[in-house]
């Protein structure tokens, strides 16, 4: 066949192209991009070495300045900045928690009481973000944020490897929707750089994790003899669980679960205490209240990580109007504060084990991770609900997702090693159920969360009113019954139905998740008793939509209403 | 007989296998329609090129669940996509889960066993004709419908 002459690139068939083509000389660069930290790790031929920046620095804070015309960050220029700079709406961090959501979030919500502007509408559309540049609000964005960290990360990596860098493996959270994936993708397209694979951080781990305990074990059993193992990461946006079952290099992912909660939580809890007219007080957004909240923010966040270590803190901050707060607070206090959050970890380890159906006593090693594993608190939650008297000590809590992400890039690179350190595999499982709209508002899930990938399900629906010819799949991720408690993914509609009764044409809908999680939606009808295809099937993506969510749905809903629902087919056994 | 379970999991023949390509092109879903309706109509056997699960697996009918896992994982380092660069013979990833998915579940692979038996199980008969039909799938999908492939 010809070569074609040209190529159109487009936002996501240049990137598959790539995929399916990786440049499979070099070992693809691990990134674990934090909502507080990040850092960047790399297959250097016998060993995972983590990469250090201009100054030493292993961990690199998550922010960028908007101080001149060319925007700076934390890989660069950590030591320029002091704590008080980063807190004086100059610089935007934490968009790791905004990235790819709505205004009618609630963690976009929490989030309007970080010293820079985050405005809602709430109306289901991004909210608008600016730093405080010579006194006025210049607007951002989440990808534009994160892609220029990249490209400092991206700069950084090139001048300690000496080659350019294009191919990466990005840890994510559990949580992420398929929506805000690909905004870290997009993120990531600014920056030059080509996913890989986005791996949830709790599976680069158990891949770490993996590979440790193929050292250890690899003479004396085979690989049938399979470890189980818990993997706890709680950083500074999220939390997330995964069990997994390694053997002989193979870690097979049982179950996940993830929420956005995290130490920033933790730290908004804290602050609410002890300024109780907080939120009144960040809603303002004047250049005193900015330093105020930052002063505020700088002492707390050093009282957290000193409650680690000992039993009472004492809390003094001079608010920038004069108001002093002088406070002291124990272990006990912080534990009582923050309950809520502590209830929402215990929720998602019981989850993640009855997922897996494993029972407690079965897990062989509990893995703490995350800037939050610290806590004394969480360690003993995690420890008691795993039945453990102690942690796996194995691994760096705060390097070990970063090493994962590493390997994974050596390995879907298809680098080898002779010693046999590679001979490693993730099998991926997916942490949200997807389905289809059907049966009026119901959530009617085809893949369900947990499901091994690579995979490939269908099911049938048919017709919901006489004489219909056309219906709309309607795609969705998420645990709600309904659809409006999940994400919508896309759209499209399938035309051609020859006109009958209804609930007797039957429509194939088939979801093909491959090994780079990349979703793909089949659909046609097939009329029963017939082979011969009806008309074409049709392919998509997803996902499809864009932002505003929520007015898709409602558009549809007022041009269409239920003219082209689907309903599930229920069939009587042969 | 099958509970709450009131969607029904079609098209489900072992007998399509997917290509290795990462993108599921139309010609598959043509394969699949075609695989659709046959098991809708339930009148002929598929082409049987159906492998049993065991031979799948490439382990003994007899062989213990250590000697399962064993296989799996070492089929799944040769046959997932991360793992290798080549072109497999067709044994696709996913259909090596499949059979694990039933074969590591006990009450699943008894259920799996006398279905294959070569005797006494009464349903038997029925299966030689159709030997990826409706009947049989259901059989395995009122219990592991989360795990199994519907294919």
């Amino acid at each position: 066949m010809a070569e074609p002459v040209y190529t159109v690139a487009s936002d996501s068939e240049t990137s598959q192209e790539d995929k399916r083509m990786p440049n499979f000389s070099e070992p693809a660069l691990g990134i674990d991009l934090g909502t507080s930290q990040c850092s960047i790790a790399i297959w250097n031929g016998s060993c995972v070495e983590l990469l250090k920046n201009t100054r030493n620095q292993k961990m690199m804070r998550s922010y960028i300045m908007f101080d001149n015309e060319i925007p700076s960050g934390g890989v660069s220029q950590e030591s320029v900045h002091d704590e008080f700079e980063i807190f004086s709406g100059r610089a935007i961090f934490n968009m790791k928690r905004l990235v790819g959501r709505m205004d009618t979030d609630p963690v976009v919500h929490s989030s309007k009481m970080l010293p820079f502007l985050v405005q809602t509408l709430g109306i289901g559309v991004r909210p608008f973000i600016a730093a405080l540049v010579n006194n006025a609000w210049r607007s951002t964005t989440p990808e534009e944020v994160l892609a220029i960290f990249l490209v400092e990360l991206r700069a950084m990596a090139e001048v300690r490897l000496r080659r350019a860098i294009r191919n990466v493996v990005l840890t994510i959270p559990v949580s992420f929707s398929r929506f805000q994936q690909t905004r870290i993708e997009r993120a990531c397209a600014m920056a030059g750089l080509n996913v890989l694979r986005l791996m949830p951080e709790p599976t680069a781990v158990a891949l770490l994790y993996a590979q440790q305990q193929q050292q250890i074990i690899q003479d004396n059993l085979g690989s049938g003899y399979e470890k189980l193992a818990l993997m706890f990461n709680m950083g500074g946006g999220f939390t997330d669980v995964a069990i997994t079952a390694t053997a002989g290099g193979v870690s097979q992912i049982k179950a996940l679960s993830g929420a956005g909660v995290g130490g920033e939580d933790m730290l908004q809890n804290v602050m609410r205490h002890i300024l109780p007219n907080f939120d009144s007080f960040s809603a303002v957004h004047g250049v005193d209240e900015i330093k105020s909240m930052g002063m505020l923010r700088v002492t707390t966040q050093d009282a957290i990580h000193k409650l680690s270590l000992q039993n009472s803190v004492s809390l003094n901050v001079d608010l920038a109007n004069g108001s002093k707060i002088r406070s002291t607070m124990t272990r006990e206090d912080f534990e009582a504060i923050n309950n809520s959050v502590f209830e929402v970890c215990k929720d998602l380890i019981v989850r993640c084990l009855n997922d897996a159906k494993v029972d407690a006593e079965d897990i062989a090693d509990v893995i703490l991770v995350g800037g939050c594993s610290s806590i004394p608190k969480l360690r003993n939650l995690v420890l008691g609900l795993c039945k453990k008297g102690k942690a796996y000590d194995g691994m760096n809590h705060l390097e070990a997702a970063v090493c994962g992400a590493a390997l994974e890039g050596a390995v879907a690179s298809g680098v080898s090693d002779p010693s046999g350190c590679l001979d490693l595999l993730t099998i991926q499982a997916t942490p949200m159920s997807l389905g289809i709209r059907a049966d009026g508002e119901t959530f009617v899930p085809i893949v369900l969360r947990n499901t091994t990938v690579p995979a490939r399900k269908d099911l049938l629906f048919t017709t919901s009113q006489e004489n219909q010819t056309e219906v709309l799949i309607e795609v969705y991720e998420g645990e709600g019954n309904q659809v409006k408690e999940n994400h919508l993914l896309g759209f499209f509609k399938i035309s051609g139905i020859p006109p009958g009764p209804k609930g007797v044409p039957e429509i194939n809908v088939c979801m093909d998740i491959d090994a780079s999680n990349v979703l793909r939606v089949l659909a046609g009808v097939v009329l029963p008793g017939s082979a011969a295809p009806v008309a074409p099937f049709i392919e998509v993506r997803m996902p499809t939509v864009d932002d505003g969510h929520g007015w898709s749905m409602e558009a549809l809903h007022k041009m269409y209403g239920s003219t082209l629902d689907l309903a599930t087919l229920k069939k009587t056994p042969h | 007989m099958f509970g709450t379970l009131s969607v029904s999991a079609g098209s489900s023949l072992s007998t399509v296998r997917l290509s290795k390509s990462r993108c599921p092109k139309i010609s598959s879903a043509g394969r699949r329609r075609a695989a659709v309706t046959s098991a809708v109509a339930g009148t002929i056997g598929a082409p049987t090129t159906a492998a049993n699960l065991y031979e799948i697996l490439q382990v003994k009918e007899t062989a213990s669940p250590v000697e399962i896992k064993t296989a799996y994982r070492s089929l799944a380092k040769r046959f997932h996509p991360d793992a290798t660069s080549q072109v497999s013979d067709g044994r696709d990833f996913i259909q090596i889960h499949d059979a694990y998915a039933t074969l590591s579940d006990p009450m699943a692979r008894a259920q799996y066993d006398r279905s294959i038996g070569q005797s006494s199980f009464p349903m038997d008969s029925r299966r030689r004709y159709a030997s990826a039909s409706a009947w049989n799938d259901m059989t395995f999908r009122t219990r592991r419908w989360e795990t199994d492939q519907c294919w």
